[in-house]
């Protein structure tokens, strides 16, 4: 079988990488940045903490695991049967990681030599799961551990509990890492199972950017790829529905000024146009309240908001959300003030001038994110293995949004009866 | 290495940095205001270059900056303040996107640095004085993020150990200084401590990235040169004194893990062997605390050291299980006696070399990171010191250096934050 060679290219940007479909399933993407000392690599796979039903061509019925699990597996993967892997990036001099969220999991090491042998280890790692009894145990310490750091930071306790206000059943409303409980429920054979499932190399990518050449990727990947066969994965989602869960929650702990999250709640997207919509609620968000809106300013002025106020859209399988974060003594007048803003921008219209200068700031933001070989193989890695698109889709797409484009949106993207807020405030 | 570095004095006790490099697609100018502070100072300053942040006498709002900045392509101006040993350096910058990416061929980098220069000596004034009501706004939101500190227990946990270690140093000074001098601060005040920093301060300007920078340096100096000075020089290097019983402090926190802040002092004065032996020991993965303390008994979710070469400071932080405090910091103890006495592997030794030059040689592909490594350098070592030399100087330590550096040092304090046990996951 031959292999499938693309270059895919950006004329606006005068940027190229290779986009490889290998016998093994597995989608390779390789960025020649010779110029650099730095290589980044990514291996892994379409499995996050959302996916906790699914069946394979062998199963009669989809199969639901405990919360966590992905993590968990993340984590056990790091132990080979003989060794630690980090021992044996110790001796190449790579500096290996990894991450899992809520539609992935990913393997990655950078390093400035020796990245052959490193891409063999993490090849290598990734295909070859060991867990025991003893392993699975030990681990539980561990992330137990990590589950208490994650639910002492008010940050991320905002951000969930409003993902538990937008969402009914959607598994994205579950902390990634899980739940003690939950995390206790998992043993050795759950984790072979649901590595069997989702590290098949056809539900996987690598991505690899820096001081490389493609021949040699490809020559490696050639000896260390097992090839298995497709499973023929299916993934399941409970029904959710469009309006949310509740529209506030509030919790608290010790912290300064209270920290809020305010949410808007929109059907999801696929492929480009999940790329073309992320780019719109990111313009939107900016004409509604960033921090070149009147909005911003207006709450800046009255002390309703501080600089740490952000925007983001966080969107992926079965989900997609606009959200507005930061600190206020009333976060309920901010809600206020930004549903008000909404309804006058749908009758109003939008700042002709201010839509071109947001578009113009978004354009240097995603420039200024090929400006290594660790951004250029994320963006590589997610655009591929987590919308299927090409990484310069984002480019393109935004140079040909207009402000009717917005203009059509934004009933769906910002509808004030589908929005939710979070507090975190002060118990000290 | 294809990076090279320009230095220039511009006048007395400021100097001006380029690093270029055609690869990179962002430009940096980066200016700090070094100064060994107190907390009036350190809070002062770090208000009114907050200040300046925010706005200039061409655009007199936050909003009118921000969007001049976001039609420069999403260019950002911002703000920080860090230490450089007993001295704090309070950072104004201004990144933008190389001007060759511009759609309709408009200058980007200039006119950027115009805007940043423009913050930084002709700020917005009424009567005299910074804008009155947004000098309050500006305060009122320092104040809050102080107070917010604690939402970060990891990083709170740390600055509470290090006023203890550093106590009656100008180290340990709070960096953003503290909320009871803040209070007290007025806006004529505030204006006096401007025209102070920017007459005494000593002054490190970087510029880099991929542009070119002939007319933005140019632009740089014209105005620095005019500038009123009588600098005042400051020492960066010196060792802390250890105290002669280990200090302890225990604080109670409504938290669910605790957190442990251990802090060691050498009489070394040598920053690559304190560095590559703080790797061995808990700076790496394949260290001794992250496979014995995390790894194969679980006592904690992250164990790290760090170096405070500048004051030979070893820090160990930690987080840890309320009823695991114990054998974590018997454990981290044993493991530096096992250091001390040389129980560890030349691969191990060579291992941390291999780390360090490699994360060294990545310098070349951050130009900011590069930006920092000079400051570092020239200004806090006094040393034409590039990441090749560093890399080199790594090569010749000796296992012999390790021991004699894990020797030397001696317990100064134990900071811990503890939460009520609610039994662990064990």
């Amino acid at each position: 079988m031959g292999i499938e060679k693309q270059t895919i290219k950006s004329e606006r940007l005068g940027e190229s990488y290779y986009k490889i479909k290998h016998p093994s399933g597995l989608n390779i993407l390789v960025w020649e940045m010779p110029e650099f000392s730095s290589i980044y690599a990514l291996f892994g796979t379409k499995y996050g903490s959302i996916n906790t039903k699914f069946k394979t061509k062998n199963d009669k019925d989809f199969i639901e695991v405990p919360e966590g699990i992905a993590h968990f597996l993340e984590h056990k993967l790091f132990e080979n049967e003989d060794c630690d892997v980090f021992e044996l990036y110790a001796k190449t001099g790579a500096s290996g990681n990894a991450y899992t969220s809520f539609d992935q999991t990913a393997y990655l090491f950078s390093c400035t030599e020796n990245y052959k042998e490193s891409l063999k280890i993490l090849l290598d790692f990734v295909q070859a799961p060991y867990f025991t009894k003893e392993t699975v145990d030990k681990e539980q310490g561990i992330i137990g551990q990590e589950i208490r750091m994650c639910e002492d930071t008010p940050y991320r306790q905002v951000f969930f509990n409003l993902l538990r206000c937008l969402y009914v059943n959607h598994p994205v409303k579950i902390e990634i890492a899980g739940t003690v409980e939950s995390i206790a429920k998992i043993d050795a054979a759950l984790l072979y199972s649901c590595y069997n499932t989702f590290y098949n190399l056809n539900n996987m990518a690598l991505a690899i950017a820096g001081n490389i050449k493609l021949d040699e990727v490809l020559a490696i990947c050639d000896e260390h790829l097992k090839v298995k066969e497709n499973p023929e994965l299916v993934t399941a989602f409970p029904d959710e529905p469009k309006e949310v869960n509740k529209e506030i929650f509030v919790q608290e702990m010790p912290v300064g000024i209270p920290l809020f999250a305010i949410g808007y709640k929109s059907v999801p997207f696929d492929g480009k146009e999940r790329v073309k919509k992320e780019l719109e609620a990111s313009i939107l968000l900016n004409l509604i309240c960033g921090s070149t809106s009147k909005l911003y300013k207006e709450l800046y002025d009255e002390g309703l908001i501080n600089s740490n106020f952000y925007t983001e859209v966080d969107s992926g399988d079965g989900f997609f959300a606009s959200i507005f974060s930061g600190e206020s003594k009333s976060p309920q007048k901010v809600f206020k003030r930004i549903k008000d803003e909404i309804e006058r921008i749908k009758k109003d219209g939008i700042d002709s001038d201010l839509f071109e200068i947001i578009k113009k700031a978004e354009y240097g933001k995603l420039i200024s994110g090929l400006n290594s070989a660790e951004k250029c193989a994320t963006l590589m890695f997610e655009s591929d293995l987590l919308i299927g698109v090409d990484a310069f889709e984002n480019i393109e797409a935004l140079a040909q949004i207009t402000e009717k484009d917005i203009l059509d949106c934004i009933d769906i993207l910002f509808d004030n009866s589908k929005t939710a807020i979070s507090i975190v405030k002060s118990n000290i | 290495m294809s990076n090279s570095k320009i230095r220039e004095k511009i006048t007395d006790g400021i100097y001006i940095t380029t690093i270029n490099d055609k690869k990179f697609n962002v430009n940096t100018i980066g200016i700090r205001f070094i100064s060994k502070v107190d907390e009036k100072k350190a809070s002062a300053y770090s208000l009114v270059t907050r200040v300046l942040q925010t706005s200039n006498s061409k655009y007199t709002t936050r909003t009118m900056l921000t969007k001049e900045l976001a039609r420069l392509y999403g260019a950002g101006i911002s703000q920080s303040v860090f230490r450089l040993g007993d001295c704090q350096a309070f950072y104004l910058g201004a990144n933008c996107v190389c001007d060759r990416y511009a759609l309709d061929n408009e200058e980007i980098t200039n006119s950027v640095t115009e805007i940043l220069l423009d913050c930084i000596f002709s700020p917005n004034l009424v009567n005299g004085v910074f804008n009155e009501s947004d000098f309050e706004i500006i305060k009122q939101e320092l104040i809050d993020n102080i107070n917010n500190k604690i939402n970060d227990k990891r990083g709170y946990a740390i600055d509470k150990a290090l006023e203890t270690v550093f106590q009656n140093e100008p180290a340990g000074v709070p960096l953003d200084g503290t909320v009871e001098v803040l209070e007290k601060i007025n806006c004529a005040e505030a204006f006096k401590e401007y025209k102070e920093m920017l007459r005494t301060s000593r002054i490190e300007i970087t510029v880099s990235g991929g542009g070119d920078f002939n007319e933005t340096v140019k632009l740089i100096k014209s105005r620095f040169e005019g500038l009123e000075r009588e600098f005042i020089s400051s020492e960066f290097v010196s060792l802390s004194p250890v105290k002669e019983k280990a200090a302890e402090v225990d604080e109670k926190f409504d938290v669910l893990q605790s957190k442990m802040v251990i802090a060691c002092k050498t009489d070394i004065k040598d920053p690559e062997q304190l560095k590559l032996f703080s790797l061995m020991f808990g700076g790496l993965p394949s260290s001794k605390l992250f496979m014995n303390v995390r790894e194969k008994l679980s006592l904690c979710y992250y164990c790290a050291s760090n170096i405070i070469s500048e004051k030979g400071v070893m820090l160990i932080d930690s987080g840890v299980e309320n009823s695991n405090i114990k054998n974590a910091k018997d454990e981290i103890f044993k493991q530096l006696d096992e250091m001390a006495k040389g129980s560890f592997s030349d691969d191990e030794l060579n291992n941390a070399k291999t780390a360090v030059c490699g994360s060294l040689r990545s310098y070349n592909d951050s130009a900011s990171g590069l930006a920092t490594w000079w400051l570092t350098q020239l200004c806090v070592w006094n040393r034409d010191f590039s990441p090749e030399d560093a890399i080199e100087k790594y090569k010749s330590i000796k296992r012999e250096d390790i021991i004699e550096a894990a020797k030397s040092f001696k317990l100064d304090t134990v900071y811990i934050m503890s939460g009520d046990d609610k039994g662990g996951a064990e």
